[in-house]
């Protein structure tokens, strides 16, 4: 190992190095310090994935200061209080290799205490508490159409004998819109009115822009306030199929460029939409991969050996909560959550 | 009355083969998610069902005396099949 201020020759290793690096982050660094300490987390994965762990099991420690150790761990409770592990009245020019060795060593033996922990089924952060994937929902509307919604998406539904309208209020929706010429399907997200009558759109609606993708059929869009009633439908503007029109909130609507969607950009945008993951043989890299690609989450293998495995998969991909529950029961790999919401995946 | 189905009840029909195989089909045929230990799995032979049954009882039907061992995810009935994990 290169040379550097850490003085221990047993906390060599990364978690050794990341350990003491946790103390010392802890209680502030110089420029050099700043400095030094990019430069070491930059010059490995291992490093990163090391000081990540170290820094979740340090946070463990407050904590823990108000535990009633049940098992037999035998911890001494001194070693607990965090003023002598992470002093806020700290002497900066105090020796950092005794703090830090001290740190390493009780940092150390908690990971391997809460480690113990996870394998019998409780831990610091349950995984319950942890990252949890809600799955898209899907809403079957009484008229045969359906509204896919994204996660933290909300829809209200108002229909009436006349047309069938939906007040997308936060977030992405997909529309499955199922054919009635005589009441329309009506979208109103942010003063823009979409309408459409046998048709399939995508729309994302944010703190910037209502985004419309038009995936079959075509979409009818306006102004709200241009809106004259059921009978008037002016100043319209239509999407045809792989078209797409982005609105910023303040625009208006009568200007907008209308773009054209190729096939690839159409399948990348609508990736969040659930799909079955169906694989044959394949390693357990490609099915994470998979899932990685279609959710907010990060699923990461942590040994190689874990990729052993060969698997036939058909998942949803929006299922990640079960896929991880399965492979802990049936393929010996264990999940950990990272406090950054990264999901662990290693084997017992 | 005579030939009616109870509600959680499917036909299946499935012949006997290699259970990595077999039981893809087992899954198609009763709408479940599966997972499958390619590297346990392969070249065991699993049994052949024919008839309206529950999905548990076609899937154990098939296994039958294996040494297959299967997990039902209880929030969403996916399930894993494998042999039993070693200790």
């Amino acid at each position: 190992m290169k040379k550097n201020n850490f003085s221990n020759p047993e906390l060599s290793n990364a978690e050794g190095v990341a350990a003491e690096w946790v103390a010392r982050v802890e209680c502030g660094l110089s420029d050099k310090e700043s400095v030094e300490f990019k430069k070491w987390l930059s010059a490995s994965k291992l490093h990163e994935k090391a000081y990540s762990e170290m820094k979740w099991n340090s946070e463990e420690l407050d904590r823990l200061a108000g535990f009633h150790a049940e098992y037999d761990a035998s911890v001494d409770p001194d070693l607990l209080s965090r003023k002598r592990l992470l002093p806020r009245d700290y002497n900066p020019n105090m020796d950092w290799r005794m703090w830090g060795s001290i740190a390493a060593a009780v940092i150390i033996s908690v990971s391997i205490f809460l480690s113990w922990k996870v394998g019998n089924g409780d831990t610091g952060v349950t995984k319950d508490e942890a990252v949890v994937v809600e799955r898209i929902a899907s809403l079957d509307l009484e008229d045969g159409s359906v509204i896919q919604l994204n996660r933290e998406a909300t829809v209200d539904v108002a229909y009436s004998h006349k047309e069938r309208l939906v007040v997308l209020k936060k977030g992405e929706a997909n529309f499955k819109v199922a054919k009635n010429e005589n009441r329309p399907f009506v979208v109103e997200v942010s003063g823009v009115r979409l309408r459409a009558v046998g048709t399939e759109f995508n729309v994302r609606y944010d703190e910037r822009s209502v985004d419309v993708i038009v995936s079959e059929g075509v979409v009818a869009f306006a102004s709200v306030a241009d809106y004259a009633g059921y009978e008037s439908q002016t100043n319209e503007r239509y999407l045809e199929e792989k078209q797409r029109v982005v609105i910023g909130l303040d625009e208006d609507v009568s200007e907008v460029d209308i773009e054209v969607v190729d096939e690839e950009k159409l399948g990348e945008e609508l990736l969040w939409q659930p799909v079955l993951i169906d694989f044959e043989n394949a390693p357990l890299s490609k099915i994470v991969a998979e899932f990685n690609r279609r959710n907010p989450v990060n699923l990461v293998i942590v040994d190689d050996s874990s990729d052993d495995t060969r698997m036939t998969s058909m998942f949803w991909s929006d299922n990640i909560n079960a896929f991880i529950r399965l492979l802990e029961s049936n393929f010996g790999i264990q999940a950990k959550w990272g406090e950054d919401g990264t999901i662990y995946l290693f084997r017992k | 009355m005579l030939g009616c189905q109870k509600e959680d009840e499917i036909h299946f029909s499935i012949e006997s083969g290699n259970a990595v195989k077999t039981l893809k089909v087992f899954a198609i045929q009763a709408g479940v998610e599966i997972l499958i230990d390619e590297n346990e799995l392969e070249g065991i032979q699993t049994r052949s069902i024919e008839g309206t049954m529950t999905k548990i009882d076609a899937l154990e039907l098939m296994i039958f005396e294996t040494g297959i061992v299967y997990n039902r995810d209880q929030e969403t009935d996916a399930i894993a099949v494998s042999l039993p994990q070693k200790e």
